[in-house]
């Protein structure tokens, strides 16, 4: 599934856990380990995520309705 | 910088952050074994979606249980709680003076606010582990619940296990209280991932340690639960069960 929405929380394990806010709802979206994050066409690290950077997430939805994030694109220069 | 023995946070000064907020001020921990840097432990956290990083307290011993205080996402994260958890008392890297506690699903606890979720469900971001009361560690953090004046003049003190440095070594950072609201403070500290449920402490009148909020957030300001009465309430409700 893909998510596009604004980033309002950074929880701090490791790897991170957000708090995203789509049109519709909040959504719990937990990065793992193999997660890929990207801004302007170049992989960054995903501790360069923070609270009001709109991001494009493609990932696998759970049952509760979070996502599992498999990619992460900044879209906004933040 | 590597330092066995650190001042209060109140005791520096402090100019730029970054989340890591501007300078870097983040000093390690090698002699974890002292107060009070003893009561933080690392986490190692086995979620169906893969391991994870936190840190933990101890805030309460009863009959039955030592209470672990930590946020609530490092024990329950899309709709059900960790697997388990591996919680390791004042750890530096391999060192493991109080060995390491397997703590099963079945003794991990979160409020009900946080298990609700919602978009207020950061206010309520908190979590426990219990392991058995008998269990060898070197005390308790006591919690304190502050008013809003006195946490508004704070310095606060963090230590965790931040994951962008050597494997489960400790660190310390510091900063000032820039917010605080019903149930949270922010906070400019130089924090990381693997921080979240690690102790924000300060010293009372009497030069005592205790804490008063657990971190979870990062950015610029940073983020944590305000320990207070209903919070606590809770805490005291999961160390009888």
């Amino acid at each position: 599934m893909e998510l596009e929405g604004e980033i309002v929380n950074v929880m701090e394990t490791w790897p991170l856990q957000l708090t995203v806010a789509s049109a519709e709802k909040q959504i719990h979206v937990s990065l793992t380990l193999d997660t890929t994050v990207t801004k302007n066409g170049a992989e960054i690290n995903a501790s360069q995520l923070s609270p009001n950077q709109t991001v494009r997430i493609r990932g696998k939805q759970v049952a509760s309705g979070g996502v599992i994030a498999a990619e992460i694109v900044v879209t906004n220069a933040t | 910088m590597t330092e066995g023995f650190l001042p209060g946070a109140d005791t520096l000064s402090y100019g730029l952050f970054e989340t890591v907020c501007g300078n870097d001020t983040r000093v390690q921990v090698t002699q974890t074994n002292t107060a009070p840097y003893h009561f933080a432990a690392h986490l190692r956290i086995s979620f169906n979606e893969g391991d994870y990083v936190g840190s933990a307290f101890p805030i309460i011993r009863s009959d039955k249980h030592i209470v672990f205080a930590t946020s609530g996402h490092c024990v329950y994260a899309n709709g059900r709680f960790a697997n388990s958890i591996q919680l390791s008392v004042a750890r530096n890297a391999a060192e493991k003076p109080f060995g390491t506690f397997v703590v099963n699903g079945s003794e991990l606890r979160t409020s009900a606010g946080w298990k609700a979720g919602g978009n207020q469900r950061e206010q309520f971001d908190y979590g426990a582990l219990l392991i058995s009361a008998d269990s060898e560690i070197a005390g308790i953090l006591e919690p304190m619940i502050m008013s809003d004046d006195d946490l508004e003049n704070l310095v606060i003190n963090d230590c965790g296990y931040p994951a962008d440095k050597p494997y489960a070594t400790m660190w310390w950072c510091g900063g000032p209280v820039t917010g605080v609201e019903p149930r949270m403070i922010r906070y400019m500290a130089d924090t990381y991932g693997g921080q979240s449920g690690s102790p924000i402490y300060t010293w009372n009148k009497d030069n005592e340690l205790r804490a008063v909020a657990i971190h979870g957030y990062g950015g610029c300001p940073n983020g944590a639960v305000r320990f207070i009465q209903a919070v606590y309430d809770d805490f005291l409700a999961w160390a009888e069960s």
